[in-house]
């Protein structure tokens, strides 16, 4: 069954004119805000395929500001996005880039700038508002942003995935999914791992303790 | 979650319960919540809905959109041929879709395209019918259902189905919606979603460049006024000689069958005509 919910059908409020082009790209925007923690200094807006052809049309340039700002798309603010953005201090730009036919139609790279920290996200939205985060600086990843999620970037070492679930368990957290992917050639790996309830700052702090841990970054939804 | 209409009416007869109901108890099962959380989140829907209709129909929103032209104004004109409430249910319905092409937080119902049709029908009815929140409530709920099995058994996207899909569904599930607000037995709220559904059985969907704005919005009008005449039908006990769930089977089989230029790529039905490629043209240059 495609739908499990009536919600899944008469539940997504939502900033129009497009789920896919609008409300989907907000949502990309929005969760990339989360993984940096703050919104960007400065934010470069890389349109793929459809996105790129027809943004101007559905205002998804717009959207990704809003959700960059911090806007879920359900968010009345998201039409005055640039102003807001501008006020803020927040530098964007946009540009149209071809990522290759692995990439879902509706794909942006957004490479993001705070004070202290870098990142690079590729979001894909495919379909209904719904999304998912396909790489983060270059590693694969591969979750929707439905459900709380700890994202971790670490060495490519033996016992990782051990120490990191074992830690959510000790929190009393259950598993719902998780996928590692690991770059064998710089030696790192990403996992990202879905929980059953809100993530705590404690349990994100315990992960961070783990020897040869990188960078965590937490989703909670 | 109900495998098919047959299945749901049988299961609130079974266990005598209303088909709203039958519809809370299912949703609780199947996604492991109480009745009060799938009640508060079904206001939420309901209010997201409302709040789209009262600033669709606000004259001086301000919005950055400008191009969307705001042909909904005119049909608050007196009417000719319609009744007055109907002609407002399509003005409601029409200006929801230009809110939402504005920017405007909508709630989609099943897609954001077809997101006037429900919420301008249903209230409509409310007010027609003097009917309380309450009432509201339950008639949602047995909409949405039928919306979610349509969405099992067929398909709820334009470029899988069409426009049949969208408005298709949206005009079937408002057409319940009413039909159970006014009263209708279950069997005629079964019988609303396959007289609404034939009737735009085969609907494209052709947008002009690609956007929400022609000829969806302007389709959300067929939505209403099928929706209105599936359930007036059905009320007066008319019957479909093809039972809703098969109409649902061959509306999955029709968008299956249609080519791709007439799935939401924007390049067949009026998307492909000397104006609609004129249009395309002067939005996003000579791709």
């Amino acid at each position: 069954m495609k739908y499990d919910s009536i919600f899944d059908v008469v539940g997504h409020i939502m900033v129009g004119p497009s789920s896919s082009h609008t409300a989907g790209a907000c949502r990309i925007g929005y969760i990339a805000n989360i993984l940096l923690g703050e919104i960007p200094v400065k934010a470069r807006i890389s349109l793929h395929g459809s996105f790129a052809e027809t943004y101007r049309g559905h205002k998804t340039d717009i959207a990704l500001i809003g959700g960059l700002l911090g806007f879920p798309p359900e968010d009345e603010r998201i039409p005055d996005s640039f102003n807001i953005a501008d006020k803020k201090g927040m530098q964007y730009s946009f540009t149209e880039i071809d990522l290759g036919s692995d990439y879902h139609p509706n794909s942006v790279l957004l490479e993001l700038e705070s004070k202290n920290e870098k990142l690079s996200i590729i979001g894909c939205s495919i379909g209904g508002g719904n999304i998912v985060i396909k790489e983060i600086n270059g590693l694969e990843a591969g979750f929707d942003g439905d459900s709380p999620t700890i994202i971790e970037i670490h060495k490519d070492v033996r016992g990782m995935v051990a120490n990191i679930t074992s830690a959510i368990a000790m929190h009393g957290l259950q598993i719902i999914e998780m996928h590692l992917s690991r770059n064998i050639r710089k030696g790192i790996a990403l996992s990202w791992i879905e929980c059953s309830a809100p993530i705590s700052d404690e349990l994100i702090e315990t992960i961070r303790d783990i020897p040869e841990m990188i960078n965590v970054r937490c989703l909670n939804v | 979650m109900y495998k098919n209409l047959k299945h749901f009416l049988n299961d609130s007869k079974e266990n005598k319960l209303s088909l709203h109901e039958a519809v809370i108890k299912e949703e609780c099962l199947s996604t492991d919540k109480t009745r009060d959380f799938v009640l508060k989140r079904a206001k939420k829907s309901l209010d997201a809905m409302l709040n789209s209709l009262e600033k669709g129909n606000t004259l001086d929103i301000n919005l950055p959109i400008k191009e969307v032209i705001e042909q909904s104004q005119l049909m608050m004109k007196s009417p000719t041929f319609l009744s007055k409430d109907l002609k407002e249910a399509v003005y409601w319905a029409m200006s929801i879709v230009e809110y939402s092409n504005g920017m405007g937080i909508i709630c989609a119902a099943p897609t954001a395209g077809s997101s006037g049709v429900f919420p301008a029908v249903l209230f409509k009815a409310q007010q027609m019918l003097d009917k309380t929140e309450e009432d509201v409530m339950n008639a949602f709920l047995v909409g949405s259902m039928v919306g979610a099995i349509i969405g099992n058994n067929a398909t709820l996207s334009g470029s899988e189905g069409g426009c049949q899909a969208e408005v298709g569904v949206a005009s079937a599930m408002a057409a319940s919606t009413i039909t159970y607000l006014a009263g209708g037995t279950p069997s005629q709220v079964e019988q609303s979603v396959a007289l609404s559904l034939k009737n735009l059985l085969g609907l494209i969907c052709d947008p002009v460049a690609g956007l929400v704005i022609s000829p969806c919005i302007k389709r959300n009008a067929i939505g209403v006024m099928n929706a209105f005449l599936a359930a007036e039908m059905a009320l007066s006990g008319v019957t479909s000689i093809i039972p809703a769930d098969e109409v649902i089977e061959a509306m999955m089989k029709v968008g299956l069958a249609l080519p791709s230029n007439l799935k939401e790529t924007g390049t067949g039905g009026i998307a492909d005509t000397p104006t609609g490629r004129r249009i395309k043209k002067e939005i996003f240059g000579k791709k």
